[in-house]
C-alpha cells in the first residue's frame, strides 16, 4: 500500500447523494418488482396524513381565534345539521376550495417556501423559549406577593355536574399523582417517530451540495442543536408549566397538556 | 394556550399554526404529481393549469382529506397512525431492510468488481446489535401503535 493511500480515503468522498429520493433508488435496486410502488404507496400515505395533520392545526386555530369551540359543535350538540354547518367544518371546506387554484400549480421545486417557514420556526421556536422564562418570571413574583401557597384553581362547574361526560378514557385513573399509563406508551413512541422523521429529508438537504465532504457536519449540527432544544424546552416547559391543569379532565390526563387546544 | 397570557410571544405561538398554508399546498401538490407519476410513469408532464388529470387527481386527493379532517377533530389520533405505523414503516423498518439487503451484497461486490479489501463506505455502526435493537423498538413500537388504538 503506498504512503498517503489512508489519507486519500479519509479525503475522499464519502457522501454521495445523485438524487432527491435517493431510497426510491435504493429500494428498486435491491428489492425489484413491488419494493417500489410499496414504497410510493408508503410515502404517498404519509404525506397524504401529514397533510391532515396540517390542516387539523391550521383550522384549530382559525376557529379558536373566531370564538367557536371545535368540541361544544361536535360532542355538545348532536344535530347534525347544526354540525356540518359548524365553524371547524366551514373553515376546513373553504380552505380545501382556496387551495385548489394555486396548488394547480407545480410548486413543489419552490426553494423560498423551505427558507420561509425554517426562518417562520426557529422565530416561533425564540418565542417559546422567551414566552416560558417570561412566565416563570411573572409566576415567581405572583408567588412572592401572595403569602398563600397558590392552589390551583379547580373549575366549578365540574363538581356541580351531576355527571361527567362519557369518554373513551376514565377520568378516574388520573387522581392523584399517578402519571404513568401504559395506555399512552403508543403515544409516546408515535410521537418520537413524528419528531425523528427528520431523517427522511436528509437527502434532499444534501444532494444539492457540491462539497459531499462536509455533509456530515451539515447534518451532525442541526441534529446535536434540535436536541438541546428538546431537553431544554421539555424542562423549561416542566418548570413554567408543570402546575398547569386542563379545565376538562375527562377528555385528557389532568396534568398533561393536550397538543393543540 | 399556556402562552396566551403574555403580550406579542402568546399571539405569535397560538396563530403559529395559520403559517401552515405553505405546506399545505406544496403536500397537496406534491401527492397529486405522485399519483400522476405513478399512473404515468413515462409521460413527461408540462407545467400547465387547466389540465384534466391534475384538476382530477387534486379533487381525488382533497375530498378524502376533507372528510378525514372534518370526521377526526383529534389531532393525537392521526399523529399516532402517522408516526406508529407510517413513519416506523419509512423511518425505521425500509432503512433496515436496505442494510440488511446491502451487507448481503456487500462482499461480492467488493472482491468482483471494485477489487479492494477496505470498504471505504463501512459504517461506525457495522455491529449487527443497532439492527435488532432498532428492530425491537420498530416492533414494539408498532404493537404499542395498535394496541392504543384498539383500546
Amino acid at each position: 500500500m503506498p504512503e498517503g493511500y489512508k489519507v486519500k480515503i479519509k479525503r475522499s468522498v464519502r457522501f454521495e447523494y445523485h438524487n432527491r429520493n435517493e431510497i426510491q433508488d435504493l429500494i428498486t435496486l435491491y428489492f425489484p418488482g413491488m419494493g417500489g410502488k410499496i414504497l410510493y404507496g408508503i410515502i404517498i400515505s404519509y404525506t397524504f396524513c401529514m397533510m391532515c395533520i396540517q390542516t387539523i392545526e391550521l383550522a384549530t386555530t382559525f376557529t379558536q381565534a373566531f370564538g367557536v369551540n371545535i368540541y361544544s359543535d361536535v360532542k355538545g350538540l348532536n344535530s347534525i345539521f347544526y354540525w356540518i354547518g359548524g365553524g371547524y367544518t366551514m373553515v376546513v371546506i373553504s380552505f380545501y376550495v382556496i387551495c385548489i387554484l394555486p396548488s394547480l400549480k407545480n410548486i413543489t421545486s419552490l426553494q423560498w417556501i423551505g427558507t420561509l417557514m425554517t426562518t417562520v420556526k426557529t422565530f416561533v421556536i425564540l418565542c417559546f423559549f422567551v414566552g416560558v422564562f417570561i412566565t416563570i418570571g411573572s409566576s415567581e413574583t405572583d408567588a412572592g406577593d401572595v403569602s398563600e401557597p397558590v392552589v390551583p384553581e379547580v373549575p366549578a362547574a365540574n363538581s356541580t355536574q351531576a355527571e361527567p361526560i362519557k369518554t373513551y378514557i376514565d377520568p378516574e385513573d388520573y387522581e392523584g399523582d399517578f402519571l404513568f399509563n401504559f395506555r399512552y406508551l403508543g403515544y409516546l413512541t408515535a410521537n418520537l417517530n413524528m419528531a425523528f422523521l427528520i431523517h427522511y429529508s436528509l437527502p434532499g438537504i444534501v444532494y444539492p451540495l457540491k462539497e459531499q465532504f462536509h455533509a456530515k457536519k451539515l447534518i451532525i449540527t442541526p441534529i446535536i442543536i434540535s436536541a438541546i432544544f428538546f431537553i431544554f424546552h421539555s424542562l423549561f416547559a416542566i418548570i413554567g408549566f408543570g402546575s398547569v391543569e386542563n379545565e376538562n379532565c375527562a377528555l385528557f390526563p389532568c396534568r398533561i397538556q393536550v397538543m393543540i387546544i | 394556550m399556556n402562552f396566551l397570557p403574555v403580550t406579542f410571544i402568546g399571539q405569535v405561538v397560538s396563530f403559529y399554526p395559520i403559517s401552515n398554508f405553505l405546506p399545505i399546498l406544496l403536500k397537496l401538490s406534491s401527492i397529486r404529481n405522485y399519483f400522476l407519476h405513478f399512473i404515468y410513469p413515462e409521460k413527461v408532464r408540462i407545467n400547465k393549469i387547466f389540465d384534466l388529470a391534475s384538476i382530477g387527481f387534486t379533487f381525488l386527493v382533497l375530498i378524502p382529506a376533507g372528510l378525514i379532517v372534518i370526521f377526526t377533530p383529534d389531532i393525537q389520533d392521526l399523529i399516532l397512525l402517522t408516526g406508529g405505523l407510517l413513519g416506523n414503516i419509512l423511518l425505521i423498518m425500509i432503512p433496515l431492510m436496505l442494510v440488511r439487503a446491502s451487507r448481503l451484497k456487500q462482499q461480492e461486490f467488493y472482491h468482483a468488481i471494485m477489487d479492494e479489501d477496505v470498504n471505504r463506505h463501512i459504517s461506525p455502526f457495522k455491529s449487527s446489535l443497532w439492527i435488532y435493537l432498532l428492530w425491537l423498538y420498530s416492533l414494539g413500537s408498532l404493537v404499542l401503535t395498535f394496541w392504543t388504538l384498539f383500546t
